[in-house]
């Protein structure tokens, strides 16, 4: 599988791709997937996942990766 | 390598591997390690999380 990527949407989630796994807080894997998109707004209610919250809460990030 | 993300208890999302992390300019950046990314969305250097999650309480317990 390829090596994964994250990439940081400009006003919306972090679209994954490749081979990552997810974990919650007690060490579990959620379900197996090669793509997502987890929610960077905070405001998802259906967190890690992305639920198009970003839009109605007026999330604004268009910051570019610098490292 | 199979990139680790772990959705941190009411925390950041803690990277761990080999990834790639791409901005919508198209430019990659590698990293091999760990990082951490902020969920809570009011980061001062987002993408990356400052700890400002603490600050506003963000509360988010994920469980599979």
């Amino acid at each position: 599988m390829e090596q994964a990527t994250i990439i940081p949407g400009d006003d919306g989630p972090y679209h994954v791709k490749g081979d990552f796994v997810l974990i919650d807080g007690e060490g579990n894997k959620l379900e197996l997937t090669d793509e997502t998109w987890l929610c960077r707004c905070g405001e998802s209610t259906a967190k890690p996942f992305c639920t198009g919250s970003h839009s109605s809460c007026d999330f604004v990030d268009s910051s570019r990766a610098a490292q | 390598m199979t990139v680790e993300i772990r959705i941190q208890d009411d925390d950041s999302l803690m990277i761990s591997g080999k990834f790639d992390l791409i901005d919508e300019d198209g430019n990659a950046y590698s990293h091999h390690g760990k990082l951490r990314l902020c969920r809570c969305g009011v980061s001062k250097t987002k993408p990356y999380c400052d700890n400002t999650h603490v600050e506003i309480n963000f509360e988010s317990k994920v469980r599979a």
